[in-house]
């Protein structure tokens, strides 16, 4: 009996759901999965940390103090300190100021020009398609890694000089996604009716296009803020990415190169690590469960 | 008393069915002698525990096979004939799926007996003993339902190895024999082939043959013909009937098309939402169907025959069966719907002994199809 | 087929100049090379022309983008700046310690990763699959740096188990040559630990998501239907499917391998191809950086031709010609 009435007040919020709008739906879906809720909370609280806490706590990341070097966690440094005196838990989310700064600054420019060359290629075709293409083909067979180290080494390590390297490289997967979706979107009448009609194709790009591969566009950048957050950590951790004195979670790392450091001071190298994996983590659970809401085909 | 009865059912074996009988089921099986009853199937529920709530794909369902019968399963989609034919052989996905009740007897041996008391599976073991090889089936889908990274001789012989002891070359050349036997042309390229270099049609005999590979007692056709071409239909349907005299075999003949009834089968067992609404020998059931639902399918079917220039439509659609109405499910879209019909789901009548139906508006005399609106 | 590979080989060569060009371009641009550790201010202008002429700088940038592909399809991959020794020489001893880490971590990952994608998938929602697909994301989320960190500082510092460093002990000789590859191979196990944990996480994934779909499909309840015991039908009809779209991963994998060997080879000391890069690139050696990244670049193209050829190997449906 108790089953039945499960079922009947399950059915009904079903019924709501079917009421909601597209992206209602969507967030309908995505929170009934509780992992990609508390991640999505636990992103947010990260997001803030990063931001406030930099602004309210009385230590500066730069402010040295020889006599207090490597002190292990205590009340007034939470984290601790580095070889050098300075307080682990501001350069702890300064850090994450700026591997996270930078993942953002990244993803947004490989989304806008993928959007757009996606967009040109998939609905123009023809010569330029093949073009856009045939570049895309040539940088997804980069040697990813190694190929950041090179320009990175090369150019020296500066932010703008990291940044310009990934979006360089991570631009074309984007912009095939895009391109196969507007493809796929062309074939459907609706193209049709409005072609018929004499829409003209900035307008039927921008009004019927692109809200349909916004979805797909949003997914590609929550599990892309993830990749690219590795890739510019491990960079940064071989001394090829964001150098010293600026901090990020990858080169606060970097003195676990150090014997000493890596069996006595855990509290140097542990916490950036962490830093690390949880929002790499938050990124690809909370990406997985957008897609899943998007596409709920994909899932069962 | 329920206990008494299942007691008489485990002690018990060549005694008349008809005096087992439980009274609420309402099976009309007097006078038929247990041996020649090859699958009986009494109070079967399957059901689906989803997210979105319970499904009752199969809610009490009593239907019954005789030694070299051909039942029709008949119904439109969703109303649970797949899923009871397939809780026979226990191939339901569990879970979702559970089997939540009910008694199937097959060839004397308890498949399945699930009541308060008990919960009783023949144990997979034997159970695989008997799939494939005392019951097999054919699939819907002609196009996904065959492996398709492997032979058509693979596919085949698999069953014949397992059940009959083949090596693989006898089962190879059996094979061979068996294409030949549902016509299909080249059997010896054709069973070295694999399934997507086969049309629909072809994949669909390959599909019988491997069904008849161990010469099965029952048959359980589910839709075989649905998606094919209309020509092809009609080239398999002819092959079955052609088999069925040669096999020897009882068939379950699943189809939501009276038409294809009509041909293949002796008796007919119509579904709604997971009940036996009706259920008929042939030539019966499309003279005086009793069941609103039954009277709606046969006047829905297209016959050359009468002048009219309209289809009978049954308004409404097949209910959600996660929220399904109370009382008869049914009522939303018959004709006839009284008041009670909303309220109790309607007791089973004994028209004669192979005719039932299950109807509030049955009154000893037949449904009139021309009965008005009484509540 | 043969044709096919063969257009598909044609197919590398414009795409890996593409590559060869823009990283020739890069290096062009550069500020400076290795012939600048070389000079000194004080040299007189003779003394620079000689330099440069030693490393073949004297060339315009487009003449000597072709004399460095003519030598390189001849085998010559130039003279290192930094060694004075050919490039090849260098390399050569690298190549086998890293395509022996990439060998042992794929091994390792596809041993563990795709058994586990099964279990996961043959068990939906139950408690193996709940932690299963945990790991699988803690896999994919770690740092590879930091967990190499994390497996130096409890299994060789803490307990003392494995080598902080390297792939040999200088001072160990061993008696005999199995011997010696039980020392290497113990050096390499955390290596091809942290090396494999993403490409576990990943075919354990994709695993659990390709056989779940096929489980499903209608061709395995025809295979319950015959009477096939679970086990057939699980781990010959769906993992013959299922396993399809894995095997065609496993060329797409031989770049990810390589970038990651790069970061693992740092960590753990190993003198393979990527520290050795990683060396070049700070002393600015551009004939050692040239040719791995064209190496590189190289793998990643037949990796992905080894995929189309395996996906055609492993799908009777897929045909090229």
């Amino acid at each position: 009996m108790s089953n039945a009435e499960n079922a009947v007040v399950k059915v009904k919020k079903v019924k709501k759901e079917s009421e909601l709008s597209y992206w209602g739906s969507v967030f309908f879906r995505f929170r009934k999965k509780k992992m990609s809720m508390f991640c999505l909370i636990l992103m947010t609280l990260i997001v803030l940390g990063c931001i406030f806490v930099p602004i309210i706590s009385p230590h500066t990341i730069t402010s040295t103090n020889v006599a207090n070097m490597n002190q292990p966690p205590s009340m007034t440094h939470i984290l601790g300190t580095d070889e050098l005196g300075r307080d682990l838990f501001i350069r702890f989310f300064h850090g994450g100021r700026i591997s996270l700064g930078i993942a953002l600054v990244v993803v947004v420019i490989e989304c806008v020009i993928g959007v757009i060359l996606g967009c040109i290629a998939g609905f123009y075709g023809k010569l330029i398609d093949t073009i856009i293409m045939r570049i895309c083909e040539i940088l997804m067979s980069f040697p990813f890694i190694m190929f950041c180290i090179t320009v990175v080494g090369i150019f020296g390590n500066s932010i703008p000089i990291l940044i310009f390297v990934l979006v360089f490289l991570g631009w074309a997967g984007i912009a095939r996604i895009v391109r196969g979706q507007i493809l796929s979107l062309r074939e459907l009448e609706y193209m049709e009716a409005c072609e018929a009609l004499g829409i003209s194709d900035i307008k039927r790009i921008f009004k019927h296009l692109l809200p349909n591969v916004l979805a797909y566009v949003i997914v590609f950048a929550t599990l892309g803020m993830a990749s690219v957050i590795l890739v510019e950590t491990a960079l940064s951790f071989l001394g090829l990415g964001v150098a010293p004195p600026t901090p990020t979670w990858g080169n606060m790392i970097q003195p676990a190169n150090q014997f000493i450091v890596l069996s006595t001071r855990w509290w140097i190298w542990v916490p950036p690590g962490v830093g690390i994996f949880l929002s790499v983590m938050c990124f690809n659970i909370v990406g997985d469960g957008l897609r899943d809401a998007i596409d709920p085909k994909m899932k069962r | 008393m329920n206990e008494n009865l299942n007691n008489d059912l485990n002690n018990v074996d060549d005694v008349d069915i008809g005096a087992m009988m439980v009274p609420e089921s309402g099976m009309p099986a007097v006078g038929q002698k247990k041996e020649d009853i090859l699958l009986d199937v009494k109070g079967l529920k399957t059901f689906f525990h989803t997210d979105n709530g319970t499904v009752r794909a199969v809610n009490d369902v009593d239907f019954y096979v005789r030694k070299g019968e051909t039942l029709g399963l008949v119904g439109e989609s969703g109303c649970g004939k797949s899923i009871s034919s397939m809780s026979i052989t226990r191939i339901v996905e569990t879970p979702p799926g559970k089997y939540e009740g009910g008694e199937i007897t097959f060839d004397g041996k308890t498949l399945l007996r699930i009541n308060e008391n008990e919960r009783y599976l023949l144990p997979e073991k034997d159970m695989r003993s008997i799939r494939g090889n005392d019951i097999s089936f054919i699939f819907q889908e002609p196009m996904t339902s065959l492996n398709p990274v492997f032979k058509i001789s693979k596919q085949i012989s698999e069953p014949m190895m397992l059940h009959r002891g083949m090596t693989k070359k006898e089962a190879h050349e059996e094979s061979i024999r068996l294409l030949d036997l549902v016509r299909i042309p080249n059997p010896e390229r054709i069973v070295d082939e694999y399934p997507f270099s086969l049309s629909g049609g072809m994949r669909q005999r390959v599909m019988i043959a491997m069904a008849l590979a161990c010469e099965p007692k029952l048959l359980i056709a589910d839709e075989p013909t649905t998606a094919l071409d209309v020509t092809v239909q009609a080239q398999v349907l002819e092959l079955m009937n052609d088999l069925k005299s040669r096999i020897n075999a009882s068939i379950i003949f699943i189809t939501h098309d009276l038409g294809v009834i009509a041909e293949m089968c002796d008796r007919v067992v119509v579904m709604y939402a997971g009940k036996v609404v009706e259920s008929s020998p042939i030539e019966e059931l499309f003279e005086s169907p009793q069941h609103p639902y039954t009277q709606g399918l046969i006047a829905s079917k297209p016959d050359m025959a009468t002048t009219e220039k309209r289809l009978h439509v049954i308004p409404g659609n097949v209910p959600d069966l996660t929220e399904l109405p109370g009382g008869c499910p049914f009522h939303p879209r018959c004709y006839k719907v009284t008041e009670r019909c909303k309220q109790e789901y309607p007791p089973t009548h004994k028209i004669t002994d192979e005719h039932i139906v299950s109807c509030w508006e049955y009154n000893g005399s037949g449904i009139s199809s021309e009965g008005g609106e009484e509540a | 087929m043969r044709t096919y590979i063969i257009r598909r080989l044609l197919q590398i060569i414009p795409v890996f100049l593409g590559i060869t060009v823009i990283l020739f371009l890069i290096i062009e641009l550069s500020p400076g090379d290795a012939s600048t550790n070389f000079i000194d201010p004080r040299m007189r202008p003779e003394q620079r022309a000689e330099i440069a002429r030693r490393f073949g700088l004297e060339e315009p940038a487009f003449n000597r983008y072709f004399i460095w592909l003519g030598n390189t399809l001849r085998g010559d991959l130039g003279m290192s700046m930094r060694y004075q020794r050919p490039v090849t020489e260098i390399l050569a001893p690298m190549i086998p310690t890293t395509l022996t880490l990439a060998l042992l971590a794929f091994l390792f990952s596809v041993i563990i990763g795709i058994p586990a994608g099964i279990i996961s998938a043959t068990r939906q929602y139950s408690l193996a699959d709940n932690s299963l697909t945990v790991f699988s994301l803690i896999g994919i989320s770690l740092p590879s740096f930091f967990f190499g960190l994390i497996l130096l500082r409890i299994f060789a510092i803490q307990m003392q188990w494995f080598p902080l460093f390297g792939i040999r002990n200088p001072l160990y000789a061993p008696p005999n040559a199995l011997a010696g590859a039980m020392h290497m191979l113990h050096h390499l196990v955390l290596p091809m630990i942290v090396l494999g944990m993403g490409g576990t996480a990943t075919f354990m994934r994709y695993t659990r998501s390709s056989m779940l779909e096929v489980i499903r499909s209608d061709y395995i309840r025809t295979a319950r239907a015959k009477g096939l015991s679970e086990k057939v039908v699980i781990y010959r009809h769906a993992l013959r499917n299922g396993l399809i779209p894995i095997i065609t991963l496993f060329g797409f994998w031989i770049p990810s391998l390589m970038g990651g060997a790069v970061i693992t080879e740092s960590i753990f000391g190993i003198p393979g191809l990527g520290r050795t890069a990683i060396d070049a690139v700070n002393f600015r050696d551009f004939p050692i950086i040239m040719a791995v990244n064209s190496m590189l670049a190289f793998l990643t193209l037949l990796g992905a031709l080894i995929s189309d050829l395996l996906y055609a190997a492993a799908d009777p449906r897929i045909k090229y010609d």
